[in-house]
């Protein structure tokens, strides 16, 4: 049987992007829960039980993308190395620029979230200074 | 050889595995927001909750079950590995949207009867 370097490509694919999601997903959400008790204003369970729920789905998109884009469709004719880094290397950049995009698109729902929640403070405080 | 059985007996596992774990991680968070649109009911919000893990757990495992009986012929080790990632990696983004879907709708739904009681 010949080397097939499509499939060594997939063993070093799959755990690198696995890492690199786990990781930025600790990052983010260790230090989310600031803003989140922040948004609640300090009610703790229901803070943590939304950064829970924020994580979960980070994750499941996440590694649900890194698979869904796992399969090489290229030919890598006979023994190959060269052609086979410059393949990994399309993959794992475009999908850490992802991972980049999707970082920026939590961090603004969350500024977006602590925006709104200020502004309802402001609100409730005007409506019982009236009343 | 065909590499279909194998490859079933990997791919049930995997995903009823996630389906449980996302789904149960939902079931324990997700009590403290059905507390705040329904308050001073506990009753009435484990009902609701535990009804909702069952409808979730039914329509994805079912779902997933389904989906076995579409799959093409296998031939090799590299064509298993595409079919299990694409198929469960397909999974989990459509679990991760309906997610976030839910995360939506429950907020919009808070925001509204913030508006109504006010």
């Amino acid at each position: 049987m010949e080397t097939n370097f499509i499939f060594v490509a997939y063993c070093i694919y799959l755990p690198l992007a696995i890492a690199l999601t786990v990781y930025v997903s600790r990052q983010l959400f260790s230090n989310s829960k600031v803003f989140m008790l922040d948004i609640f204003h300090g009610r703790q369970d229901i803070a943590l039980s939304t950064n829970k729920l924020f994580e979960t789905g980070f994750y499941l998109l996440n590694i649900g993308f890194a698979l869904l884009i796992l399969k090489i469709t290229d030919v890598i004719p006979g023994f190959n190395p060269q052609r086979m880094f410059e393949v990994l290397a399309l993959k794992l950049g475009g999908f850490s620029i992802y991972l980049g995009i999707m970082l920026f698109a939590n961090l603004y729902l969350f500024f977006r979230g602590k925006r709104k929640s200020s502004e309802h403070a402001k609100a409730d405080f005007k409506n019982s200074i009236v009343k | 050889m065909n590499f279909n059985i194998l490859s079933y007996l990997i791919y049930l596992p995997v995903t009823f595995y996630i389906i449980l774990i996302v789904g149960f991680t939902f079931y324990r968070n997700g009590q403290h927001y059905i507390e705040n649109i329904i308050p001073d009911n506990l009753g009435l919000v484990r009902v609701i909750n535990r009804m909702l893990l069952l409808g979730y757990y039914l329509i994805n495992l079912g779902y997933v079950t389904l989906t076995i009986s579409f799959w093409q012929p296998i031939n090799s080790l590299q064509q298993m590995c595409e079919v299990l990632s694409t198929k469960t990696g397909f999974i989990m983004v459509l679990l991760g949207l309906l997610h976030f879907n839910n995360l939506f709708c429950l907020w919009w739904f808070r925001e509204k009867l913030k508006t109504v009681i006010n």
